[in-house]
């Protein structure tokens, strides 16, 4: 054996590291088909045995599915659980952490993307061909029709884009606002809790009822702030409500409607709001309470607030003392009656990328099974889409004002007047701009007018870009 | 002769092949990414799809049409320009103290230098309840007392404030350095000015001062670039709000490059933050031979 002399192991190394060098310096590129391509047929290349799932030949291992659930929470692990004693071929390497935008961008560009995914920028992945088009998988599935199935069609539009689905919607996707009123703090402050405010101009009478504040003018007591915990919600599968109930879609067509004098309306009204009270003690309530999920309104210290499908059962978990009742969001005085609510939420979504796409299917149709809806239910009080679930409910072991209030969010997407829902492929940055704009209103930095204007201006900028392909 | 060329040249290629590992991992790690992120910012790239080249297309925006982008700036320059001096400052003073001959004086030192080695997200856990408007022990003991609550984060004049006090809190690695350069003073100088009739205030300002002025640039530096770069602070205290107070130049770049899913844009800015360090730290280079004195000068 010839002996390894230093000058050959000095030339062996800089060979190495040019090599890796070379490597490096090799285009970032990545070989996502682009939103609308087709997506590799199931199974292509490596044409399946045996159904997905079914039990694996005898001697051959499992095929292992990468999921990122979404929620490191245990009822994941549950469903996770369930789903793999039902495909006993399948087992489920689950990386339980909130899939971060950052670990997803780079995990599509090393091409180490998982076969599942939830809880992620749907509409920005989608347009950028992250996602795999779903519609042909879905054909084959009749209780998963996008029309007139067993899920209310407007939550699969929730993640369409140009007439293909990319996700199944599952874990806590229903209608998506409610108005959550703390019935027993309303009552201390001697208004009739059998009539509802269901116009801004009631909701703000009922705020000035309710707010109350000690002698040195520190808040004891909020009536309402309208943009706690929805600010930033047109991110995630969340719409942005704000239009929806002034009654029009900011976003149509690839074309921003902003600029326009019901976004003026609605931006007075959360300034109202907040000079009533001062804008900085309104905050200062919100991250003293930050550690608590709905904040000071789980803690009774605020008497209204929009909010989640999860609200009903976790407020109740966490403040059973009061009487937390949720209905239709407050429309403007000239839409009194309509009622109107939105469809978001979350979808199992098979990545492009997916190295077993036909099981990671099976795994996203497991999420909206009836099992899974139970587990996230009974372990969470989450309200899954299923319909058919929904009417098997079991509610009684909640009392009658949180029963009423989880049923709400399960039927309001089929009887509400108006059911709304965003496709906004640059939501991350509409979302920052909200935020900025609505934050520049509260301050007294910007008027409503300018407002509008500059996210109509900003956004429309931002889309062509967004939308490029390359 | 020749042997002696080729023992050195056999003693340079061992060097460099210990040196290896981190010569190859600069390579990959530092210099590529920053020739990457060079080429980026001519780019509109959104990590997933391919880069498209745009020229100068990013910096004319940053420059011509960004408004954030100034008021981003503005922030991180006000953090630099109050947070800086004010840390520096505190750290100094406390060196100073701790310095002297006390009772406890170990336990002191450990005592400021722990900040330092707390994990930045449980020290902003404890901030945030110090800060709390309705549970903090500031503004608990002023409720309490029938006076109204201090907005601390809340508030965009505050905010800013209060941010850069933690900061100062956190001073504890110059607390050392300058607790080092206080004690590697030569006793004999001050011994010389004693004689010569200086007091302590004279003493404290001709020799204290000029012979720790190596150390101040080492701090002064590191601090600053620091503080251009700041990003956990006000990202877990406050996340840039309220109404943007402080929103500083990191977190904008943060979000274009993982938010907005503008990559080449967030590289663009990140060029821009490294000229004006440099820039910066040129200058205060430069101005050094003036106020930095060295031992054996």
């Amino acid at each position: 054996m010839d002996k390894l002399t230093r000058r050959a192991f000095l030339r062996a190394s800089g060979f190495a590291g040019a090599a890796v060098l070379l490597a490096a310096c090799g285009p970032a590129t990545t070989t996502t088909p682009a939103a609308g391509e087709a997506a590799p047929a199931a199974g292509e290349g490596t044409a399946p045995t045996t159904a997905p799932g079914a039990a694996a030949p005898a001697g051959q291992e499992p095929v292992t599915v990468e999921w990122w659930p979404g929620w490191p929470n245990p009822f994941m692990t549950t469903v996770g659980e369930l789903f793999m004693a039902a495909n006993p071929g399948i087992k489920l390497n689950m990386v339980l952490n909130y899939p971060e935008k950052e670990a997803v961008l780079a995990a599509v560009a090393s091409d180490t993307t998982p076969d599942l995914i939830e809880d992620v920028p749907y509409m920005e992945l989608i347009v950028r061909g992250v996602f795999m088009p779903i519609d042909e998988r879905l054909a084959n599935v009749p209780d998963l029709a996008v029309k007139g199935g067993d899920i209310p069609d407007s939550l699969w539009e929730v993640f369409a884009w140009e007439g293909q689905h990319y996700g199944i919607p599952s874990v806590d996707t229903a209608g998506r606002e409610g108005f959550g009123i703390n019935l027993t703090v309303a009552e201390e402050a001697g208004l009739d809790v059998n009539n509802l405010p269901v116009t801004w101009s009631e909701a703000f009478e009922w705020h000035k009822k309710i707010t109350q504040y000690d002698a040195a003018g520190n808040v004891l007591m909020l009536g309402f702030d309208p943009m706690a915990e929805r600010t930033d919600a047109c991110t995630d599968g969340d719409p942005w409500m704000w239009p929806h109930l002034w009654g029009f879609a900011y976003i149509k067509d690839g074309v921003y409607d902003i600029d326009r004098p019901e976004t003026v309306e609605f931006l007075t009204v959360i300034k109202q709001f907040a000079d009533d009270v001062g804008i900085e003690k309104i905050d200062g309530l919100n991250t003293a309470f930050a550690a608590m999920n709905r904040g000071p309104f789980d803690a009774g210290k605020v008497g209204m607030r929009i909010t989640y499908p999860s609200a009903p059962a976790e407020t109740y978990r966490v403040n059973p003392d009061h009487k937390y009742v949720y209905t239709y969001c407050p429309v403007p005085d000239n839409r009194r009656g309509i009622k109107v609510q939105t469809a978001g939420g979350h979808a199992g979504c098979i990545m492009a990328q997916a190295a077993h796409p036909d099981e990671a299917f099976e795994l996203a149709k497991f999420l909206v099974s009836p099992e899974a809806c139970e587990v996230f239910f009974k372990e969470v009080g989450w309200v899954g889409p299923r319909l058919s679930w929904q009417q098997t409910l079991d509610l009684s072991t909640y009392p009658d004002h949180v029963a009423q209030s989880i049923r709400y969010f399960s039927e309001s997407l089929t009887k509400a007047d108006e059911v709304w829902w965003n496709n906004d492929p640059i939501e991350g940055i509409t979302a920052d701009e909200w935020n900025r704009v609505f934050e520049g209103v509260r301050h007294g930095e910007l008027t409503p007018e300018q407002g509008a204007k500059e996210m109509q201006e900003k956004l429309t900028k931002e889309l062509a870009p967004a939308l490029e392909e390359r | 002769m020749i042997d002696v060329a080729r023992r050195e040249r056999q003693r340079t290629m061992q060097g460099l092949a210990f040196a290896s590992p981190w010569v190859i991992g600069f390579l990959i790690f530092t210099v590529y990414p920053l020739l990457a992120s060079a080429y980026y910012s001519l780019t509109r790239y959104d990590v997933i799809r391919a880069p498209k080249f745009v020229g100068l297309e990013n910096y004319v925006e940053i420059f011509t049409a960004d408004p954030l982008f100034r008021l981003t700036l503005a922030n991180t320059v006000y953090f630099v320009v109050i947070g800086v001096p004010a840390a520096f400052v505190t750290a100094w003073l406390i060196a100073n103290l701790l310095n002297q001959e006390m009772w406890g004086r170990s336990v002191w030192r450990t005592v400021f230098f722990l900040p330092a080695i707390t994990p930045i997200v449980a020290s902003v856990m404890v901030w945030l309840w110090i800060y709390n408007t309705q549970f903090g022990i500031i503004n608990g003991a002023l409720i309490a007392r029938g006076l109204p609550a201090i907005p601390f984060l809340s508030s965009p004049k505050l905010a800013k404030p209060s941010i850069i006090l933690v900061q100062c809190w956190a001073s504890g690695n110059s607390v050392v350095i300058f607790l080092a350069s206080l004690q590697d003073v030569p006793r004999q100088l001050y011994e010389a000015a004693t004689i010569d009739g200086a007091n302590a205030w004279a003493r404290f300002w001709k020799i204290t001062i000029p012979m720790c002025t190596p150390q101040m640039l080492f701090v002064l530096l590191t601090d600053l670039i620091g503080t251009f770069q700041s990003f956990t602070l006000p990202w877990l205290l406050t996340e840039g709000g309220p109404n943007n107070a402080t929103e500083l130049y990191s977190l904008y770049l943060f979000r274009n490059a993982f938010v907005f899913f503008k990559m080449g844009y967030a590289s663009a800015l990140a060029w821009i933050l490294f000229l004006i360090i440099g820039l910066v730290s040129f200058a205060i280079f430069r101005s050094s031979a003036r106020w930095v004195f060295y031992r054996g000068e």
